[in-house]
């Protein structure tokens, strides 16, 4: 965010929204109507018309995304005089809007200016003012950190400018008689600016935390496929600018399913060693080795409560695959999941007591949220494909995952509730979302 | 001069019949080499075959031609059912008619479930070949174990008839 330079922030008046988000997971919530006028272009110029019609269409489906704002149509918006001549209020409830954004977009010193202000309608007030400065070819995050800002000035939330690392796989082979080369890519949520982290070779099941300002990432790389010395093992870019280091696995104790603990210091991930796959966990570091499930049976895919004290994991102790938790060290394992045979792919929501998790139901999967104080379960999708491999969104109000609905494996995002499902990729065959802040 | 010129006819014709249409057969008895030469190869042949002993041998073996069958599983299943134990009963016999072969156990399950589940159900697969094989005498050192999860379907497809054909264990031979 070094290029978007923040050179006047104030805000007016009080926030009346954002008081005891509800986490009632079934039924819908109510939204705030938002009037979103098109920015003032103060002056024209090829990259400046485009960075202003960017910024337009991104700053709109952010908020709308955000599940908690209803977009007023255009043409409700054109019933109301220009706000850039002046605002009046009156005018703006009368087509019911609560609240109103106002912006405008001009060329300072070589660089792109734009401002935006938040109206409360109702109590007639602005609450948020906000100059951002930065190249106008940076529209699209100057959008997204706009929408940032008011959401996190609404609600403290916000997601506009997270990142989705995902695995995509190229076809090498139509037969697939060769494992198919798996790349990982990094894009925005909404599926712009994909770039590689990956190239060639077979790198699957990614894992990141954000610290500070680094993210961390852990995978899982298949060596030597189709050749009598293949094996599987995990590695590590402790940031994503550094190489991969081999953070475990050999021929013979083969490693998967990586998961960074919130705070980057540990991770879990399964070991398969003369067939048995259990759970553990060590340092970042490599060192400290800890084994948490003892069982016979698989013991995989671990995934961390936000705390970092509780792990969830997946096990096929009964017969089937069910959602266990156990504490981090080991300890108090329990069983989570009773209501379906196969269940699998268990996170934990970084903010509240839901975990999302995937359900078989013949021979497709589908997406579940169950409160965990309640134990109720709320169903995301149904007869669309096959859904699967959940992850949370950093606010804790979306979900992203992949499903084969299309014929190819693309990943979509959807409220927690079930609302505002949205396709984000279209080609190719892309798995293993994990939503970064 | 007669018998000479005869013996020489006959001889002609012997070769001609031999080296079977030769355009222009040269008088000359040039064409007489054949025959020595075919008593000189089968000799030196025998006592080759016998200098050559097992090793050179065995580097012979052409593993395409040991056929071992994959093996079946259920769904999210790694029990070994009647079918595989009477594959692998045959497998055991194979591997134990070729003591110097190698075997790596692929252990493969259909496109239902995550990767990294059926990572983990390949390796109960693969190990369950691998102890059954054990336990009829396959001495382990000569046994590897991996698993391809549901990255390498043997048939494509999204219906039964396919998935029963890519939960499974697959061979791969090598010569130690």
């Amino acid at each position: 965010m070094r290029f978007l330079l923040v050179f006047a922030l104030f805000a007016v008046g009080t926030v009346l929204l954002g008081q005891g988000v509800t986490l009632d997971t079934i039924g819908n919530r109510a939204k705030e109507k938002i009037a979103i006028p098109d920015f003032e272009l103060k002056e024209r110029s090829g990259v400046l018309n485009d960075a202003w019609s960017t910024i337009n269409e991104v700053l709109k489906a952010d908020l709308n995304y955000s599940g908690f704002l209803d977009i007023l149509p255009p043409e409700r918006v054109a019933l109301v005089r220009s706000p850039h001549v002046g605002v009046n209020f009156e005018e703006w409830a009368s087509i019911d809007a609560k609240l109103l954004v106002v912006g405008s977009i001009r060329m300072q010193d070589g660089q792109m200016v734009v401002e935006a202000h938040l109206y409360e309608v109702t109590s007639k007030q602005l609450i948020l003012a906000k100059a951002y400065r930065g190249r106008p070819d940076l529209a699209r995050k100057t959008a997204h950190v706009i929408a940032d800002d008011i959401m996190t000035y609404l609600r403290n939330v916000q997601f506009a400018n997270s990142k989705i690392i995902f695995s995509t796989e190229k076809a090498t082979d139509a037969k697939r008689s060769r494992m198919n080369i798996s790349e990982l890519v990094m894009m925005d949520y909404d599926g712009f600016n994909a770039i590689p982290l990956t190239e060639g070779g077979v790198s699957m099941s990614p894992h990141a935390v954000r610290v500070g300002k680094e993210t961390k990432l852990a995978y899982t790389v298949f060596e030597n496929p189709n050749s009598f010395k293949a094996s599987y093992g995990i590695y590590l870019k402790p940031t994503l600018l550094d190489r991969p280091r081999k953070l475990y696995g050999d021929l013979n104790k083969r490693a998967t399913a990586p998961a960074i603990s919130p705070d980057g210091n540990k991770i879990a991930f399964s070991i398969a060693d003369q067939g048995n796959v259990d759970v553990y966990v060590m340092k970042l570091d490599g060192t400290d080795l800890v084994r948490i499930t003892r069982h016979p049976a698989v013991d995989t895919n671990p995934s961390w409560a936000p705390g970092g004290k509780t792990l969830l994991f997946t096990s096929d102790r009964v017969g089937s695959p069910q959602i266990y938790a156990v504490d981090a060290d080991g300890l108090n394992e329990r069983r989570i999941t009773y209501e379906n045979p196969y269940n699998d792919s268990a996170v934990w929501n970084p903010h509240y007591d839901f975990i999302a998790y995937v359900s078989r139901f013949d021979n497709n999967f589908d997406i579940f949220v169950m409160d965990l104080r309640t134990g109720k379960n709320l169903r995301l999708t149904a007869n669309q494909g096959s859904n699967e491999e959940p992850t949370w969104s950093p606010d804790g109000e979306h979900l992203c995952f992949t499903s084969n609905r299309t014929g190819s494996w693309q990943l979509y995002m959807v409220l927690r509730n079930g609302e505002n499902l949205t396709q984000i990729t279209r080609s190719g065959n892309n798995r293993n979302p994990v939503w970064v802040p | 001069m007669k018998s000479i010129t005869f013996k020489l006819l006959a001889l002609t014709v012997l070769i001609f019949a031999i080296s079977c249409k030769k355009k222009t057969p040269p008088p000359e008895p040039a064409p007489v080499k054949p025959e020595p030469a075919a008593t000189q190869i089968e000799e030196p042949i025998k006592p080759q075959v016998e200098e050559t002993t097992e090793p050179e041998d065995l580097d012979k073996i052409d593993l395409s031609h040991i056929k071992m069958d994959d093996v079946y599983f259920d769904f999210d299943q790694a029990t070994l059912r009647d079918d595989a134990r009477a594959t692998l009963n045959r497998h055991a016999e194979i591997l134990k008619a070729n003591p110097k072969v190698n075997v790596l156990i692929e252990g493969h399950c259909d496109e239902r479930g995550t990767e990294d589940y059926n990572l983990a159900l390949g390796e109960r697969r693969a190990e369950r070949v691998r102890s059954y094989l054990q336990s009829l005498g396959i001495g382990s050192e000569r046994m590897r174990t991996i698993s391809y999860g549901e990255s390498q379907p043997k048939a494509m497809g999204s219906d039964e008839s396919a998935w029963s054909q890519n939960r499974r264990a697959h061979f791969v031979l090598s010569l130690r």
